[in-house]
């Protein structure tokens, strides 16, 4: 996996992968993030076939069946450790945020 | 009421503001794009409305792989879920259109898509781009070269002319699109972690516009050429030539849309593609070989010119008009005497040659004599001085080891403003002359030595007929 590519997960990245944590159609992932993420984030469908060849090709997924011309995907174990680090990141990022912030507004 | 239409389209790859932009305007009159080729879009009546347009580009895709490829079907299937339709493709770049105000975009990571883009650009316009540009300087180089090497002629060759203008506007055409692709590009890299990517600059119409303007350019060389009847030959040959290679172009982009829609595989389609482009090549060279002859013998029969054969050989007798005739020097007429003019003529010159010389069959107790003139009419005062030491140093030129160089002459018996006659490196002098008129510059051959009368005849004569 090429490492500075995924060192930091965009949006995009961050919801498609974690949509591929079960085996999951590629345009299903275009209705899912949006119901995910309350309409936050929406993927356009350009963006999204060029992630997953992407991932795809980096090996952070793997297709899992063909039917016809849907494609079936789902996260390998490199996606999930880039999935996790990621979320790590921006935990760590929350709790920068907490504890900084918070200590200014205490009393 | 006219249902398809083509239009000369001019947008590079990385344009996508400008074509979306001038898409929508096109839907809005009730056109939509339905087929991009390398000469034309081709345009299919709609009810106009007004109607979204985005681009993708997938550089994994090929413009030899099938409409059925499954990857490039489950491509569309995402854009159709919100409500993107495909209008058509080439090669990498997709275009889209959609009903929707407010569609979900195409592209939603600015960075993303200029990966893509960019892997596009690599991909087909960089080396199609580079290629021309290497294309136009090479001939830019040829052209200065035969310039250095015989100035007045490669100046009063329309054709050469003509060639060497196209090939340095598209070389500014295609320095003027890198510059702004990779202007666009240094921008986008800017500006796509900041959400959005930059318009492209639109040079759309500017290029249209100059094309258009080399195309009348071209009609108004080939109608001048063939009505003055001075250059008909090559031009003959040219117009066949760029029309098959046109039809060429066309069938080869045909062939490939028709098996990409028949399933045919990448390596298939390509095979097949290349195999018409090596048959039409071959087809071309053989069409130049029959044709030269072909064009010559029309050029021939345009100029009312005709053959005679002596002891198995062919030769050919001219009658063409010409300002100045043996017989206005002479005095005398012949049956037996080709006169023959050759000559062409561009913005900066114009040249014409005439030769009159005895025919091969003419009888042996005839004694005739021959000359040979040339006169170039300079259209630009800035050239004239440097067309004159053109001809004056073609005048030193090593035939059969003797040096030639001109010396000055009394103008006067010519009527001129200089004279020079020609003399070779032992001193003596020859009947060869330079003469220099207003904007005229003549040079003239005889094989006997001039009178101050015939003299006075060449200078009224060739001078009152520069252009003729």
């Amino acid at each position: 996996m090429p490492r500075a590519k995924y060192q930091t997960l965009t949006e995009q990245m961050f919801y498609t992968l974690l949509c591929l944590k079960e085996e999951c159609y590629g345009l299903d992932i275009l209705d899912r993030v949006p119901a995910m993420t309350d309409q936050r984030v929406t993927i356009g469908s350009g963006t999204l076939y060029t992630l997953l060849e992407q991932f795809l090709s980096d090996g952070l997924i793997r297709e899992t069946k063909r039917e016809g011309r849907r494609r079936c995907y789902i996260l390998t174990l490199q996606g999930r450790e880039a999935l996790e680090k990621e979320a790590a990141r921006l935990e760590a990022q929350l709790e920068d945020y907490h504890r900084y912030l918070g200590k200014e507004e205490a009393p | 009421m006219k249902q398809r239409k083509r239009r000369f389209e001019t947008f590079p790859i990385y344009n996508a503001t400008g074509i979306c932009r001038h898409l929508e305007k096109m839907a809005a009159r009730g056109w939509m794009v339905e087929r991009m080729s390398s000469l034309w879009w081709t345009y299919r009546r709609i009810e106009p409305q007004r109607l979204r347009f985005a681009i993708s580009c997938l550089p994994n895709l090929s413009q030899f792989d099938p409409d059925n490829l499954e990857e490039r079907q489950e491509f569309l299937d995402f854009c159709a879920h919100d409500g993107w339709q495909l209008a058509c493709s080439t090669a990498q770049m997709h275009i889209f259109w959609n009903e929707e105000e407010n569609p979900t975009p195409l592209e939603t990571d600015p960075k993303l898509e200029l990966q893509s883009i960019r892997a596009s650009v690599r991909k087909g316009f960089l080396p199609g781009t580079g290629l021309l540009l290497l294309i136009a300087v090479v001939q830019l180089y040829l052209f200065a070269s035969n310039c250095l090497d015989n100035l007045v002629e490669t100046l009063s060759n329309s054709l050469q002319v003509f060639a060497v203008t196209a090939f340095a506007v598209s070389g500014a055409l295609c320095v003027t699109e890198l510059i702004c692709y990779f202007l666009w590009s240094r921008r986008a890299e800017k500006m796509a972690p900041l959400g959005s990517l930059p318009p492209t600059a639109d040079a759309h119409c500017l290029e249209k516009g100059i094309t258009f303007l080399l195309l009348i350019l071209l009609l108004v060389e080939v109608i001048r050429g063939i009505v003055s009847g001075r250059q008909t030959g090559p031009w003959i040959l040219a117009i066949p030539a760029c029309l098959f290679l046109l039809v060429l172009i066309q069938a080869m982009q045909a062939l490939r849309d028709w098996l990409r829609s028949r399933g045919a595989s990448r390596g298939a389609n390509r095979a097949l593609v290349a195999a018409l482009w090596i048959t039409g090549s071959v087809i071309y060279g053989v069409g130049i070989v029959f044709l030269g002859p072909a064009a010559s013998a029309a050029d021939l029969a345009i100029r009312g010119a005709e053959t005679y054969t002596v002891q198995g050989r062919t030769y050919t007798a001219y009658h063409d008009p010409v300002p100045l005739t043996l017989a206005d020097l002479t005095g005398e007429q012949s049956d037996f005497c080709s006169t023959r003019r050759t000559g062409d003529q561009t913005i900066f010159l114009s040249r014409y040659i005439v030769t009159q010389e005895p025919r091969q069959d003419a009888p042996d107790d005839t004694k005739m004599p021959w000359f040979r003139y040339e006169v170039v009419s300079v259209r630009w005062p800035a050239l004239y001085d440097i067309c004159k030491n053109d001809l004056l140093e073609s005048g030193v030129v090593l035939e059969q080891y003797t040096l030639y160089s001109y010396i000055p002459a009394d103008p006067a018996p010519w009527g001129a403003e200089e004279a020079y006659q020609r003399q070779n490196n032992e001193g003596m002098v020859e009947n060869s002359f330079l003469l220099c008129y207003n904007n005229l510059l003549v040079t003239i051959e005889f094989d006997w030595a001039p009178s101050q009368e015939q003299m006075a005849i060449t200078g009224r004569r060739l001078a009152s007929a520069a252009d003729s």
